[in-house]
């Protein structure tokens, strides 16, 4: 069927969505070590002025892993500079809830083991016509660490997308389950306090307390809180930003010349649930 | 005496007072409070090292500390700031590839230590790796000194007490301590994303008297070896 098909060669628009500056790694027998990335798509084509998901993702040899874009004491972000070609349009990057490591008593790290996969869309011009290739590519830059040893790692991966006809339906790729597992990480709004679940519990109820954040979820078994870059620190994160059961109080740095303002992502297990996970965004009144 | 207070809190939060990543927090998690030093100087102008915090905090004054360098020569901050030195501390691994990249791929310490060297800046890398762990102990680091072309002292820190002092987390780590032995500048030598090196401006900013313009930036690299 791809017979035929003429691949577009446009000029690659850099689409600075977290540009490598000056790549750190030094030159090496294996530039991509414990880290296998591919470039992967969610279907296996885009019908013309339709938009795709596309991912990357990021196979991790275990017991190595790779770190969040959040808060962490160490390590360094995953960081991706991708290429589309001119008539397309990429989205934001999205991440799924990365997990706890504490390698010693001195640091807490948010981080990817096994497997992530970063998602993104990317919309197509109804301008392109069907029949055609889209060259979408990522430079890719990252730290892989375990308990003692740290790697840099870098390279590129490409991913050659068809242009369908509007009448064609896109089948799903083999990697369609990659998708749906980071999507099942990724946050979601918060419900409002009013909103209650099937079960009449509320949801998750949130309030200011002698300056703490009470966040109370009725019946969750666990908590977890994965802070934003850009929030404001929370005291002792290692040890309050999780909590077995349904309370966790998490206490900002105070900071006289600024409000308290705490992002990011809040998980909640409940009994029989797989987790939830929600954006947090407080400002202390 | 009141407006020599003030003069003073000006004077030393001068540079305290932006965050890289964010316009609504000045604090890193380990800086538990910023920009209030206004018992950081005495008021004959003296430094008062006792009012350091226990932990290193921008816009106060920074932990004194005396370590011995790899060549076995004592380095004391307190002995730097006396002689009008600005003073950049920067944690150091010669085993993590952040640390490596930055001395050998892209060599930035060497070059902003060779535009400032001459302008009473004085750089000191410190290891505060626990004996065992790794690239810790005097002749791996001493090694390095040659093989990274390192021009600047390298001190140890074996039981980690200046590393936890300023709450050192990677390597590397970089603080900017200026001629009042306030702690000016802690973060990340560069912003990865624009290649704004925080370290180059920071030393140009207090070199020309001016407020930093960015105060703390999240650092990055391999995690500082503490002992556990």
């Amino acid at each position: 069927m791809r017979t035929g098909w003429n691949t577009i060669r446009l000029t690659l628009v850099l689409l600075c969505l977290s540009p490598i500056v000056t790549s750190l790694q030094e030159d090496m027998e294996d530039p991509s070590p414990h880290v296998e990335v591919t470039l992967v798509a969610e279907q296996n084509g885009v019908q013309e002025g339709g938009l795709i998901w596309l991912g990357v993702h990021l196979d991790i040899e275990d017991p190595w892993h790779l770190y969040w874009k959040g808060k962490s004491d160490t390590g360094m972000p995953i960081s991706l500079s991708l290429q589309s070609p001119e008539g397309t349009e990429l989205g934001e990057v999205l991440w799924p809830a990365p997990t706890r490591y504490t390698a010693s008593k001195n640091f807490l790290d948010h981080v990817y083991s096994k497997e992530v996969t970063l998602l993104f869309p990317m919309a197509v011009d109804p301008s392109l016509p069907p029949g055609t290739d889209l060259e979408v590519a990522v430079r890719h830059e990252w730290l892989v660490c375990q308990k003692e040893t740290c790697l840099l790692g870098s390279g590129t991966a490409s991913l050659s997308v068809p242009i369908l006809k509007k009448e064609e339906t896109p089948g799903w790729s083999e990697r369609v389950e990659w998708f749906r597992a980071t999507r099942a990480r990724l946050p979601q709004t918060m419900p409002s306090d009013s909103e209650r679940r099937e079960d009449g519990q509320a949801i998750l109820r949130r309030y200011w307390q002698n300056g703490d954040l009470v966040l109370h979820a009725p019946e969750a078994s666990q908590m977890v809180f994965y802070p934003h870059e850009r929030s404001t620190p929370v005291h002792d994160l290692k040890k309050n930003g999780f909590a077995r059961g349904d309370r966790m109080t998490l206490s900002p740095v105070h900071s006289p010349s600024v409000s308290a303002r705490l992002t990011g992502i809040i998980e909640i297990h409940w009994p029989d649930n797989p987790p939830f996970f929600y954006f947090l965004e407080e400002i202390k009144p | 005496m009141k407006l020599l207070t003030a003069a003073l809190v000006l004077l030393v939060t001068a540079c305290s007072g932006t965050n890289a990543d964010t316009a609504t927090t000045d604090v890193d998690e380990n800086m538990n409070e910023v920009a209030y030093a206004s018992d950081a100087s005495s008021s004959s102008g003296t430094i008062n090292w006792a009012a350091a915090p226990s932990v290193a905090a921008v816009g106060q004054i920074a932990p004194d500390f005396t370590l011995t360098d790899v060549a076995g020569n004592q380095h004391s901050l307190s002995n730097y700031i006396a002689d009008g030195k600005t003073v950049v501390l920067e944690w150091f691994n010669p085993d993590c590839p952040v640390t490596q990249a930055y001395h050998k791929k892209a060599p930035v310490m060497k070059s902003i230590y060779g535009d400032f060297k001459d302008r009473d800046v004085v750089w000191l890398a410190v290891n505060s790796g626990a004996p065992g762990r790794q690239g810790t102990g005097t002749d791996r680091n001493n090694r390095a000194v040659t093989e990274f072309g390192i021009p600047y002292p390298v001190l140890m820190d074996s039981d980690g007490n200046v590393g936890h002092q300023y709450a050192a987390k990677t390597t590397p780590h970089r603080f900017v301590i200026d001629q009042s032995g306030v702690l000016q500048y802690a973060g990340g030598i560069e912003e990865r994303e624009s290649g704004t090196n925080y370290v180059r401006q920071a030393l140009a900013e207090i070199g020309k008297g001016q407020s930093c313009s960015v105060s703390w930036s999240k650092p990055f690299g391999c995690s500082v070896k503490y002992a556990d």
